[in-house]
């Protein structure tokens, strides 16, 4: 089993000033990183501390912060069995890189992370909109957007 | 002037063979998919955002109706989450934890009874969804004698189940438990020798460990691919790790 | 649409019973499942509850050859268009049965996602609440769809050229 500390220590190491802070919550270990840097903490993690497979990529939208989204990485390990959490923050309007190309799984949560919150990921070989149709306006989970929707002017064809 | 070009197909969004709404737009060179491009949301119904308007305990019957053909194990997912946040997961009864797993499992089989006939359905092979859904109804019995409802009980809630479960529920379990080894017999003497499904599935959409750790599958399809995991033996809840199972495992990962 | 333009009009009104009665009894239905109601409708199909013993059994992939359409689960904004552009591909006459809460009105998911019951873009027969209802409804709702049938005019469809009368 892999300490959380020598996790922070190895990154801290490799990828300068990436580390923000940490924690741990109710035995999840989180650790907070510069949204620029996130392309090298991911392959870090990948290469150097075997996380194989990202479970889950979202971002929680925090209406009235200065930074209001937070991206979400869901690390796992299959060889050490344990999970990491990696958290980025993100201004309305910032682009954050794609991390297609560390881990395939994150194309389709990146989409949907831009179709439902708005975040642009940069270098994104394919940045559509997932659920909801093309030319579709606003998007559903930001919390300022109305629960029942807005009108919008163009349908699903 | 021959020139050769493959087929673009457009399948579905509402195809029989989608079971619920997908459209995959599809590329063929004869019988072979060359490339697919799918389009989902066809049933985004807007959960999370709705769940973000509710507490904890409405929000609730919403996660019985993300997978319905798993609605308990759902429940559960949700219910120790939300233990989890509340950091109440030591004062959860220990009956209520056995009444989980019991309920968890039946409906394991029964969603499992349901992908395995409509697949078989699907390509070809029509009597195991008769068969198969005729077992399927046993244990919705089942369920329904202790949920009180078929498809979506909402019955593990946060904190333990919504009720204790009666002597008929023990009776029927029971006695579905010892019959079912042999049904899974009849199964398979359905399909391991039909050639149609056979030829469908043998070899066909293969998937290597690594592929499925790019693209964060796991599940059966991990295992098919020949990885002795599974979330019950790695990460226990529900004290699972005082049950005894094996792990099937599969070598080279195809639909077979 | 059929036979009844065909008739004197004087036959046509004994016929109507005859054809009422073939109709009602042999309902091909659409396999339209959208959500979790679609299940309860394949369970509605298999041996437990035998939809065959009222004539619906031969479920058809094709609207072209479909009499009814069971609008099984949520109708979202993005199937919307589809659902609408397959009743108009089914031909007269035909029926429809909103099978479940949510194509009823909407069900408990009233968000920006769903369309507030299904008869906001095509006209609906029966109404079949429950979420999802049990597989014992759909039945109560084809036989309740049969009575309409069963009692249905040639002049009763708004869609029908009126026949010259003598």
């Amino acid at each position: 089993m892999v300490q959380l500390s020598q996790i922070l220590e190895g990154l801290k190491g490799s990828v300068e000033g990436a580390v923000l802070s940490s924690e741990t919550f109710r035995g999840q270990d989180v650790i907070r990183v510069e949204a620029s840097a996130i392309v090298d903490v991911m392959t870090y993690l990948r290469d150097n501390c075997s996380f194989d497979m990202l479970t889950d990529l979202t971002a929680v939208d925090y209406l009235g912060r200065e930074k209001r989204f937070e991206m979400v990485y869901i690390l796992y390990s299959f060889e050490h069995n344990r999970r990491l959490h990696v958290k980025a923050t993100l201004a309305d309007g910032e682009k954050i890189a794609t991390i297609e190309g560390v881990w395939k799984a994150a194309n389709w949560l990146e989409r949907e992370v831009y179709d439902l919150l708005g975040i642009h990921f940069e270098g994104h070989s394919d940045l559509r909109r997932i659920l909801l149709w093309d030319g579709y306006e606003g998007h559903p989970l930001r919390k300022d957007f109305p629960l029942k929707g807005i009108p919008q002017k163009t349908t699903y064809r | 002037m021959s020139e050769k070009r493959n087929m673009i197909v457009n399948f579905g969004p509402s195809h029989p063979a989608t079971h619920g709404v997908l459209r995959v737009i599809l590329e063929l060179d004869g019988e072979t998919v060359v490339d697919a491009i799918p389009h989902m949301g066809h049933l985004h119904r807007g959960l999370e955002k709705l769940a973000e308007h509710k507490t904890y305990h409405q929000a609730l019957p919403l996660t019985d109706r993300m997978d319905y053909t798993g609605a308990l194990i759902n429940n559960l997912g949700y219910s120790l989450a939300v233990e989890k946040l509340l950091d109440i997961e030591d004062a959860i009864p220990e009956r209520a934890t056995v009444l989980r797993v019991l309920l968890c499992e039946l409906q394991r089989i029964a969603a499992h009874l349901l992908w395995f006939s409509t697949h078989a359905l699907d390509i070809g092979a029509m009597t195991v969804f008769f068969y198969a859904f005729r077992d399927r109804e046993t244990i919705h019995d089942i369920l329904e004698q202790a949920t009180g409802a078929r498809l979506t009980p909402s019955f593990i809630r946060p904190g333990g189940v919504a009720a204790d479960i009666n002597d008929k529920f023990i009776e029927k379990a029971r006695a579905f438990v010892k019959s079912f080894p042999a049904l899974m017999d009849e199964y398979e003497l359905l399909l391991n020798k039909n050639k149609i499904w056979l030829k469908r599935t043998q070899n066909i959409g293969m998937m290597s460990a690594e592929e499925c750790k790019q693209y964060a599958v796991t599940g059966p399809v991990l295992r098919a691919a020949g990885i002795k995991w599974d979330l019950r033996k790695a990460q226990p809840y529900c004290d699972y790790d005082s049950y005894d199972f094996e792990i099937p495992t599969g070598t080279i990962g195809d639909v077979w | 649409m059929g036979i009844e333009q065909k008739l004197p009009p004087v036959l046509a009104t004994n016929l109507e019973k005859v054809v009422g009665l073939c109709r009602a009894n042999s309902i091909w239905p659409m396999t339209f499942g959208l959500a979790c109601c679609a299940l309860e409708m394949m369970v509605a199909s298999s041996s437990d509850y035998d939809i065959a013993r009222f004539g619906a059994e031969a479920f058809r992939p094709s609207p072209r050859q479909a009499d009814m359409m069971i609008v099984a689960g949520t109708v979202t904004k993005k199937m919307a268009p589809m659902v609408e552009r397959i009743y108009n591909q089914i031909s007269d006459p035909k029926w429809v049965i909103a099978y479940g809460s949510c194509a009823c009105s909407g069900g408990i998911f009233n968000t920006y996602g769903t369309v507030q019951g299904v008869d906001e873009i095509i006209p609906v027969d029966v109404y079949v609440p429950g979420c999802p209802p049990r597989p014992e409804a759909l039945l109560a709702a084809i036989m309740k769809l049969q009575k309409k049938i069963k009692s249905e005019k040639f002049s009763d469809r708004p869609d029908l050229p009126k026949v010259a009368a003598g």
